[in-house]
C-alpha cells in the first residue's frame, strides 16, 4: 500500500499554530497580533482506522514525513468586539516510500474570518470572564490537490467555533475552552489538478474529489505569566470527523484520501518578550490519540509582534 | 472605550496582513519533485525472502479492511484446515498430513493487485513447494454437483473464494492446479508469507492466494466472497493482466549519456508473455529481447526443479502467471526522455495507453521520465 500512505498528509494542512492570544479574546480596536511561525512535523507511523500505529509508510524505517512549513498568521481589531484573522501558510510536504522521495511546496490553504466578542453574555466589563465566536473560511490558494503528496485537500471549508476564556487573577494566568464544527463543502474551485494516470504516474494521484467528513473541533489552553517576560502554555487541540472512520475512509486504491480523520494534539509552549512588543515562542505537540492519521510529533517556531 | 485607531496604525498592521495576502499569487510558484530513493538494476529472476532490501512484497489484505486485523503467528504444531460444508466428510487436516502427500513445485509471480508501476513495487516470483487441494478435496468427497465455490477463510479473518470448477478442469503443463503451499524458495513459509500453509493459484492476483488458510467451506452460493471484493470492489476474478515494469533505469533516475540497457520484467496471469516493447520519446515501439529459460535455469538459484520447467520445458516460457526478464539496448542521448513500455501476452491481450478501472488492477504503459547527462 506504499502509494496509499502518503495521502493522509493532507492532514497536517490543518494543524495550525497557536497563537499566544487564546481564541476567546478579541483585539482591541485598531491593535493588531503577527506572528509568522516555522512549523516542523515529523512522523514515522500513522495510526489506521482503529487507532493501531503503523509504519507510516511500508518498508520504510524511521521518519517517512516530513512537514516544513512557514505560517504568516495575523488579528486586528476592527472594532472592540470584531477582530479580522488570517492566515497564510506555506507548505512544504516531504513523504518517502520505499521507491522514492516526493516534496511538494507552495501555498496552501489560506484562512480568513473573523472573531466576535460576546462577552456581555458571560458578565460583561468587570468580569473575568470572555467569550468570543470564531468564524473562518479555508480557502485553497491555487494549490494543485492530486500531486502526491498535496499540500492541502483543495477544498473551501468553513468553520465555527464558541470559545469560552477566563482570567485566573489573582493567579498570573488564564485559560479557555473552545469547541466548533468544520463544514466541508465539496467546492475544490479554488484547486486545480494535473492528469494522472493511476498506476503509472508516480507523482500524482486520481483526482477523486473526494466528499470529507465534515469534523468537530476543540481546543483548550491554560497560560501563565510569571514574570512579564514570558508565557509557559499548555495546549490542547482535538478534530473528529462526523462520522467514524472506517477501512473505506481510510486509504485505498479507489479513494486514497482519508476522508474521515481524529486526533487529539497535546502539547505546550514558551513564549519570551525580549521587549514588551515582541514575543520569541516554540510550541511542541504530541499525537496521543489518532484515526487515519499521522502520529507526528509538531514543533514551530515563531516570532509575534503586538502592534499598540 | 478603547480610542479609534490612527491612520498609521491602521495601515501599519492593516498592510502586513495585506502584504502577507498579497502572496496568494504565488501559488504559481508551486513546486513537485521526485527522488528515487535507489538506482535502477536487474533483479533476480527468484526474489529472496526476508526483510532486505528487495526481498519478496509483504501485503496483508485484512490490514486495512478487516477490524481489529493483526498478522497470525500460528504454530505449525498445532494448525488445522478444516474442510467442511457440502462434502461428504468434513476434514480436519494437519500439516503431518500435508506432508505426508507428494508434493510439486511451482513457479508463481504473486503481483498485488494494487500495484503500479512504480518499482520495486509488490511483486516478486518464488518456487513454491505444496500438495494439490483437490486431493483433499477428493478425500472429503466434495459434492461436484451442488457445490459452486469453495470459501477460503485465513486465520486473519482474511476470505477469498476459488469456484470450484477452477480445481475441477485440465491444467496445461505450463501451469499448475491449485496448491495448498508449505515452502518457498526451499524454506518453511515464513509468519509473513502465511505460515503453516497458503493457497497458491496460478494466475491470481495476490489476494486470491489466502494466507494462513484455516477452513475451506464447499457452497452452493455462487455469489461473489471474498475481503478484496467485497469490502474494497477488486473484481472477483482476481486474475493478474498483462504487464511490464521497468527496473532499471527507475522513474527520475539520472543516467550518463551512450549505451544503456534498459531492463525489467512482465507478467501475465492468463498466459505467458510472448513481446514485450520499448519506445523512445515519440518514437515507435521496437521489440525487447526477452531472456530465455535455459538463461533462468543456469542463474543461481536454479528453478530447474519447478513442475513447468520439466513439464512444459523450454518451448513453453514465459510460463503463464510468472514473470519474464527483458532488455533493450537504448544509445542515451543528452536531455530528458521519457521510456515507454508494453507487453503482450498470448492471448493478444497488450497493455493499454491509459487504464483508469482500478477494480481488475492497473496496467496502462509504463511511462518511465529519466534525464540523460
Amino acid at each position: 500500500m506504499m502509494r496509499w500512505s502518503f495521502l493522509p498528509l493532507f492532514l497536517a494542512g490543518f494543524l495550525l499554530p497557536f497563537t499566544a492570544h487564546a481564541q476567546a479574546w478579541t483585539q482591541p480596536r485598531g491593535e493588531a497580533y503577527v506572528k509568522v511561525s516555522h512549523g516542523r512535523s515529523t512522523a514515522a507511523e500513522q495510526y489506521d482506522f482503529e487507532g493501531a500505529v503503523l509504519p507510516y509508510a511500508d518498508n520504510v524505517d524511521g521518519d517517512a514525513f516530513f512537514d516544513r512549513s512557514l505560517y504568516l498568521y495575523g488579528e486586528y481589531g476592527l472594532s472592540d468586539s470584531f477582530t479580522l484573522v488570517a492566515l497564510l501558510p506555506y507548505k512544504r510536504l516531504t513523504v518517502e516510500d520505499a521507491a522514492f522521495e516526493y516534496t511538494t511546496g507552495g501555498i496552501g490553504s489560506i484562512m480568513v474570518g473573523g472573531r466576535y466578542n460576546l462577552k456581555p453574555l458571560v458578565g460583561g466589563a468587570g468580569t473575568p470572564q470572555t467569550l468570543a465566536v470564531n468564524a473562518m473560511f479555508t480557502l485553497p490558494a491555487g494549490y494543485t490537490r492530486n500531486f502526491a503528496p498535496s499540500i492541502g485537500p483543495g477544498q473551501v471549508d468553513v468553520q465555527a467555533s464558541l470559545n469560552y476564556g477566563v482570567s485566573l487573577f489573582p493567579l498570573p494566568a488564564y485559560a479557555q475552552v473552545g469547541a466548533g464544527y468544520r463544514v466541508r463543502t465539496d467546492a475544490f474551485g479554488l484547486s486545480g489538478s494535473t492528469e494522472c494516470q493511476p498506476g503509472r504516474d508516480v507523482n500524482c494521484v486520481v483526482d477523486a474529489q473526494p466528499a470529507y467528513d465534515n469534523e468537530w473541533l476543540v481546543n483548550a489552553e491554560i497560560g501563565s505569566t510569571p514574570q512579564p517576560w514570558i508565557l509557559v502554555q499548555g495546549l490542547l487541540q482535538g478534530v473528529f470527523s462526523a462520522n467514524a472512520p472506517t477501512a473505506q475512509t481510510s486509504f485505498t486504491a479507489s479513494n486514497p484520501i482519508a476522508t474521515r480523520q481524529r486526533f487529539l494534539k497535546l502539547g505546550g509552549g514558551v513564549t519570551l518578550y525580549p521587549i514588551p512588543q515582541i514575543g520569541l515562542s516554540v510550541q511542541g505537540f504530541a499525537t496521543p490519540y489518532g484515526r487515519n492519521t499521522i502520529r507526528s510529533t509538531d514543533w514551530f517556531f515563531g516570532v509575534e509582534y503586538l502592534l499598540r | 472605550m478603547t480610542p479609534p485607531p490612527s491612520r498609521r496604525a491602521f495601515l501599519k498592521a492593516g498592510g502586513t496582513l495585506l502584504a502577507g495576502m498579497a502572496l496568494v499569487p504565488l501559488a504559481g510558484c508551486e513546486f513537485n519533485e521526485l527522488t528515487p530513493k535507489s538506482l535502477g538494476d536487474r533483479i533476480p529472476f527468484l526474489t529472496p525472502v526476508g526483510t532486505d532490501e528487495g526481498a519478496f512484497f509483504v501485503q496483508n489484505g485484512g490490514l486495512g479492511s478487516i477490524p481489529g486485523w493483526s498478522e497470525p503467528d500460528l504454530d505449525p504444531a498445532t494448525w488445522t484446515l478444516t474442510i467442511d460444508g457440502l462434502v461428504d466428510t468434513p476434514l480436519t487436516l494437519t500439516l503431518a498430513d500435508l506432508e505426508a502427500e507428494a508434493s510439486v513445485t511451482v513457479l508463481k509471480t504473486i503481483r498485488c493487485v494494487v500495484d503500479s508501476n512504480e518499482f520495486p513495487g509488490l511483486i516478486g516470483t518464488a518456487l513454491w513447494q505444496g500438495v494439490p487441494l483437490r486431493r483433499f478435496l477428493d478425500a472429503a468427497g466434495v459434492d461436484r454437483t451442488r457445490a459452486r465455490r469453495l470459501h477460503l477463510f485465513g486465520a486473519d479473518g482474511f476470505r477469498n473464494n476459488v469456484r470450484l470448477d477452477e480445481v475441477y478442469r485440465t491444467f496445461s503443463p505450463d501451469t499448475f492446479e491449485p496448491l495448498l503451499v508449505t515452502r518457498m524458495n526451499g524454506e518453511p513459509l515464513t509468519r509473513a508469507h502465511g505460515r503453516p500453509v497458503r493457497l497458491l493459484v496460478y494466475d491470481g492476483y495476490g489476494y486470491r492466494n489466502v494466507k494462513w488458510l484455516e477452513r475451506i467451506e464447499a457452497t452452493a452460493d455462487d455469489r461473489v466472497f471474498g475481503t478484496y471484493q467485497e469490502v474494497l470492489g477488486y473484481f472477483d476474478e482476481g486474475t493478474v493482466r498483462v504487464a511490464s515494469k521497468v527496473t532499471d533505469p527507475v522513474f527520475a533516475q539520472q543516467i550518463p549519456a551512450g549505451q544503456f540497457l534498459i531492463q525489467g520484467f512482465a507478467v501475465s496471469g492468463a498466459t505467458g508473455v510472448t513481446q514485450v516493447e520499448v519506445a523512445i520519446d515519440d518514437g515507435p515501439f521496437e521489440p525487447a529481447g526477452l531472456t530465455s529459460l535455459s538463461e533462468v535455469i543456469s542463474a543461481t538459484p536454479s528453478v530447474a526443479a519447478a513442475q513447468q520447467v520439466i513439464e512444459a520445458g523450454a518451448e513453453a516460457f514465459p510460463f503463464p502467471g510468472v514473470w519474464v526478464q527483458w532488455a533493450f539496448e537504448w544509445t542515451a542521448t543528452p536531455g530528458p526522455h521519457v521510456l515507454r513500455v508494453r507487453a503482450t501476452d498470448a492471448s493478444g491481450a497488450v497493455q493499454p495507453a491509459d487504464d483508469f478501472t482500478f477494480e481488475d488492477g492497473f496496467n496502462p504503459i509504463v511511462e518511465i521520465r529519466v534525464t540523460v547527462t
